[in-house]
């Protein structure tokens, strides 16, 4: 680990006590739940076991929610499934979720692989547009402390050399490489932007923002940068 | 019934101009001719003047169907020489074909980002502008704050290398335009859609220099959304 990139891993450690920054499970591997959960109420969610799979976690908690949060999540598959992004459920049915769906959809966004960019960055913009209370920005601390995703194919492995000007095509794969991050940023900058935001909150998404400057992915640091600046008091 | 079923399921696809070669999968012309559909379907009621220059007097999805569909002809399938490419234009295969890889449908980059590539490879099937080649970008090359701009690929710097536009109208400069647009105008859109036009204009905006990038930053930058 480069001496920039523990720096960066410390600091978002500080901002949200996530322990989650230093390596992405993998999609089969066990994933934490309880504590990573924004705004998880253990009266409301029956929680599965530390170290189940997303996909055992996912069975538990469905399980477990109110027919609404049920509906919510089967309309999130149905709108990743058709990948049609401009679906207007997402900002109608989709636009305010409950801490119950929070949990839920944070839980769906582990169980993803982190090949599956927009699938994953459109929780993100879900879940970063119902910023309610400090423990919500859990979430994005995670999300931005994620290790850097490598290639487009597999994120633990870089691309093969290839024949031709790799140059040319990068720039789409070079946003959507970082492209949870990235929302997660632009949902704190939205956040900070609004007339009356919470100041606990706020102090949370700024201190993300202050460690995300420190982020070795040249995209995320520059945008946190961007924010702080439009941002400032 | 079953008849009448799979009319009204060939009725709701949308019929294309362009054709398909044959070993193109059924999942990427799925695909192509899905996102196509949503760039039909965008609506505003403005846009800028170099919008209305390469497109039209507003953000409509009409247009940017007819943008490429009065370009690309053919759509066929080849790995573009590269295992991370989406699409490609090969000149001296076809000036009005269009090469997309198993990536399109692999990758997961949002519907826009996609539109954004195959919009950029379009502007590349203009022959009578010399396939709108790329200029060599500056040595050095700098961001906003100073930063070199480096290969994700490589991690070299890009300056000297052929992966940048001096003209407003070539393909990093007219793909930006589309989707700065969007960002700025789009009244069908979700939030989703004008957050990722935003995202992925801004970054790909940053590979214009010379002229054609204080033409864009007047024209793009200016009006706040």
């Amino acid at each position: 680990m480069s001496p920039k990139t523990a720096f960066f891993a410390a600091a978002l450690v500080a901002v949200g006590g996530a322990v989650f920054l230093l390596r992405r499970p993998a999609s089969d591997e066990p994933v934490a739940t309880s504590s990573e959960a924004p705004g998880l109420s253990s009266e409301k969610v029956s929680q599965p076991e530390p170290g189940v799979s997303p996909r055992v976690a996912m069975e538990v908690l469905e399980a477990s929610v109110s027919a609404q949060t049920q509906q919510k999540l089967k309309v999130l598959r149905e709108i990743l499934a058709t990948k049609n992004d401009n679906d207007p459920r997402l900002d109608t049915e989709l636009r305010t979720l409950s801490d119950e769906a929070k949990a839920l959809f944070s839980v769906q966004y582990s169980a993803f692989p982190p090949e599956a960019h927009n699938e994953r960055g459109t929780i993100v913009f879900l879940l970063g547009r119902n910023l309610t209370k400090p423990s919500d920005v859990d979430f994005l601390v995670r999300v931005v402390g994620e290790p850097a995703c490598l290639s487009m194919a597999k994120c633990s492995e870089p691309d093969p050399p290839s024949k031709r000007d790799d140059e040319h095509i990068e720039t789409a794969h070079e946003v959507t490489l970082v492209y949870a991050q990235l929302v997660a940023l632009k949902a704190a900058e939205r956040y900070l932007k609004q007339p009356q935001p919470q100041p606990e909150v706020a102090e949370k998404l700024r201190a993300l923002l202050e460690a995300a400057k420190e982020s070795p992915q040249p995209r995320v640091a520059s945008l946190a940068e961007e924010i702080l600046s439009r941002t400032s008091l | 019934m079953k008849i009448l079923s799979l009319a009204l399921i060939a009725l709701s696809v949308p019929a294309s101009a362009y054709t398909f070669d044959d070993d193109v999968p059924q999942a990427t012309r799925d695909q192509i001719t899905t996102d196509m559909a949503f760039m039909g379907t965008l609506q505003g009621d403005a846009a800028t003047p170099l919008h209305e220059q390469f497109f039209a007097k507003t953000v409509d999805g009409a247009s940017y169907v007819r943008f490429f569909e009065s370009r690309v002809t053919a759509v066929g399938l080849d790995d573009c020489g590269s295992a991370s490419a989406v699409a490609c234009v090969i000149p001296w295969m076809g000036s009005s074909r269009i090469w997309l890889t198993p990536n399109y449908t692999k990758f997961s980059h949002p519907q826009l980002a996609k539109m954004m590539v195959v919009f950029h490879e379009a502007r590349h099937t203009e022959t009578a502008r010399g396939n709108w080649q790329h200029a060599r970008c500056p040595r050095p090359f700098l961001d906003e704050s100073g930063k070199e701009i480096k290969s994700i690929w490589t991690g070299a710097s890009l300056g000297g290398e052929a992966a940048c536009d001096t003209a407003a109208g070539g393909s990093y400069g007219s793909s930006t335009i589309l989707l700065k647009n969007v960002e700025k105008f789009c009244k069908n859109c979700t939030e989703k859609v004008i957050q990722d036009a935003a995202l992925y204009s801004n970054d790909q905006f940053k590979r214009m220099v010379g002229a054609g990038k204080e033409e864009m930053r007047k024209d793009l930058y200016s009006a706040i959304r």
